[in-house]
């Protein structure tokens, strides 16, 4: 027969060409053999890539800690840059009060009060109360700018000394530049802008360096005093909109399995018992309102769990080799993260002379996940009190496993006629998603422990949106428990 | 054969656990078991025997860093790891700008071919390597793909961007100038010696 006819006959001929090229283990051909370099080559170029990998990761770490040391770094310089402006008010305010002279009288006269007003005529002393001199003094400039509105729209204002005009112009100045400054003034700790607003307060330092020149401001503070009980507070502005801070998280950890999944486990009595979490991370926030902020962490995890089940092992004395009293044998090991295939050395006791050794044993393992997580989310607060603060928190978490394992623990036959000596993974589990979502809700408690630094504890419980593990009917999440402590630096 | 076939499995799981817990001794090893079955693969899709060697190297490269996603449960580690193979060839088939041919058919009237008192039978698997690669490139890769790696014509041609009906096409060339490489008077033992 010519071969051309054998083509004749497509699927036969396709038959031939693909058995004759599916034959495993080709070690007779030794045509075949590739160029003996050709081995080192590869691990050559293993070892180039896996470096190149290496070096990624390491720029990834680098290029992360430059941006923040980036964003922390402008945020100081613009904090310095305020303290710098604050300093320049404060050294107006020192200007302003050694240019007054002594019985330098700077005078008000209103001509046209309302008039229920005009009977509440009260000096304006009688209302200063003395606090903390970085407010007042603002508070006073406060003032003096609803005196000009007041003068400009229904007073007409007589200066007795002709000088106490360019006093006034440099007030204004000064008064600008601290009116700039406002947020760094209040910043410095106040508490309730809304209280503090509604009564007048004026510097102790100032008034104590003016006292003897001031003030008459007669007949013109009730309108005064209204207005300023009228102004805002300035609270919305004057927070510390950038804080940063460290992080680490113990939490408890348990797998949900699917239906089918812990229902196909039940008779082998397989348990999974809770796990545990730490996490070291980095966290950002933004405050978007005095109550309200923006979160944003990423933290290295590392969860730890184990699981175990009652398994059937049978002892084939057959296997044995050179008459050694132990052989191995295959186990298949459930876990909440999928199956895995184990080797077991089992060794037998020499009074036993059967062909096949039947027992239980209870097999144990211990799965461990590292991985990155990130996460964003709010947080609000409820309740604040001194330096204390209630929050809660929520957020949704993207979790990425760089790496996960299986180790075998309490490996215990339940049969006098052998033991199981060891044993060790050999196929880990598979189908692991490298991503998988979890949303935490927290309830925590802040604590200032200096102007700039906040302890935060919060209690949190993450539940697991997406599967970790997801073979068919087979699957389970992820969902975790526990506390967090981080210390945060505002800025 | 079943015995062979499951110790060579759990061989291979040994070795890949071992691989996976960073033993590199553990992958020269499986190097050694494998490197003919892949560099065959190798063979029927390169050009010469360097482009097959550079296939392999790629494909044992990728093989070590995919091995994490290799699951016993729906294949052999030869199957997937084959598979593996092929779509490294297949990419640098692809590289090296495939054309769908209308490569040169003059070149085949100076293709050594074999005897045709030969049945396709009665061919050795070097000599079913030769004549394969004695197929211009883009008839070559359409003929594995389809006939020995079981690729669909439509799978063909979403992977070589032509049409289902190019790669029948290219398929029943392919054939035919295997049948008249088959059938010439010459022997087709003088196509490229690989070793």
């Amino acid at each position: 027969m010519k071969a051309f006819e054998l083509y004749h006959n497509m699927d036969r001929n396709n038959n031939i060409w693909r058995d004759r090229f599916d034959q495993p283990r080709l070690n007779h051909e030794d045509w075949l053999t590739p160029s003996p370099d050709l081995l080192s080559a590869i691990n050559h170029a293993i070892d180039v890539e896996h470096e190149e990998r290496k070096n990624g990761f390491i720029w990834w770490i680098l290029s992360s800690i430059a941006l923040i040391l980036l964003v922390l770094s402008s945020s100081l310089f613009f904090h310095l840059h305020s303290s710098h402006a604050m300093e320049n008010v404060r050294q107006s305010e020192i200007a302003i009060s050694t240019e007054l002279q002594p019985n330098e009288d700077v005078q008000i006269t209103s001509t046209g009060f309302i008039p229920t007003r005009q009977n509440d005529d009260q000096n304006i002393a009688k209302n200063i109360r003395p606090i903390e001199q970085s407010y007042t003094a603002s508070t006073l400039f406060q003032i003096e700018k609803e005196k000009d509105e007041y003068i400009t729209q229904e007073q007409t204002a007589t200066y007795n000394n002709q000088t106490s005009k360019g006093k006034k112009n440099k007030l204004s100045e000064s008064r600008n530049i601290l009116n700039r400054k406002l947020e760094e003034v209040n910043q410095e700790g106040q508490d309730d802008l809304m209280t503090l607003a509604s009564r007048p307060m004026i510097s102790a330092s100032l008034i104590d360096k003016l006292s003897p020149n001031l003030i008459s401001l007669r007949s013109a503070h009730s309108p005064l005093v209204q207005n300023i009980a009228l102004l805002k507070p300035i609270a919305s502005t004057n927070l510390a909109k950038h804080s940063i801070g460290m992080s680490l998280g113990l939490l408890s950890t348990a797998y949900s399995l699917s239906d089918h999944y812990s229902r196909d486990l039940d008779p082998a009595d397989f348990s999974s018992g809770r796990g545990n979490l730490i996490s070291l991370g980095i966290q950002y926030e933004f405050a978007v309102s005095s109550k309200l902020s923006i979160t944003s962490a990423v933290d290295y995890n590392n969860i730890k769990s184990i699981s175990g089940h009652n398994s059937s092992i049978n002892y084939h004395v057959q296997n044995e080799e050179n008459g050694v009293l132990e052989t191995h044998t295959d186990l298949t090991m459930a876990t909440p993260l999928g199956l895995i295939e184990t080797d077991l050395l089992l060794q037998r006791s020499t009074a036993n002379t059967g062909d096949i050794i039947s027992s239980s044993a209870n097999v144990h393992s211990e799965q461990t996940l590292h991985g990155i997580g990130i996460s964003i989310g709010l947080l609000y607060d409820l309740l604040s009190f001194r330096n204390n603060t209630f929050f809660v928190s929520s957020d949704i978490r993207s979790n990425v496993i760089l790496h996960h394992s299986n180790q075998l623990l309490d490996l215990h036959s339940n049969s006098d006629n052998y033991s199981i000596a060891s044993g060790q993974v050999i196929k880990n589990q598979t189908n692991l998603n490298k991503q998988y979502l979890q949303s935490s809700i927290a309830l925590g408690w802040n604590r200032r422990i200096s102007n700039s630094t906040d302890l935060r504890m919060k209690y949190e419980y993450r539940q697991g949106l997406s599967k970790v593990y997801d073979q068919g009917d087979y699957s389970s999440l992820l969902s975790a428990q526990g506390f967090n402590i981080a210390l945060v630096s505002k800025f | 054969m079943k015995a062979n076939t499951l110790t060579i499995k759990s061989t291979d799981l040994k070795l890949i656990s071992s691989i996976l817990e960073g033993n590199r001794e553990a992958f020269n090893e499986l190097y050694r078991l494998y490197a003919k079955d892949f560099f065959l693969t190798c063979l029927r899709y390169a050009k010469n025997k360097a482009d097959a060697e550079d296939y392999l190297q790629d494909a044992f490269v990728t093989l070590y860093k995919d091995l994490k996603q290799f699951d016993s449960d729906k294949a052999s580690f030869r199957t997937w790891a084959n598979r593996v193979v092929v779509n490294v060839c297949l990419q640098k088939v692809r590289k090296s700008s495939y054309k769908v041919i209308i490569e040169d058919i003059q070149n085949l009237v100076h293709t050594p071919s074999v005897n045709h008192n030969n049945a396709l039978e009665q061919l050795s698997l070097k000599e079913m390597t030769k004549l394969i690669s004695g197929l211009p490139s883009g008839y070559r890769t359409v003929f594995n793909m389809y006939v020995i790696d079981g690729f669909s014509h439509q799978e063909i041609a979403e992977y070589l961007n032509i049409t289902a009906s190019t790669s029948r096409t290219q398929l029943m060339k392919a054939k035919k100038i295997l049948k008249k490489q088959m059938s010439t008077d010459e022997s087709f033992r003088a196509v490229p010696q690989y070793g």
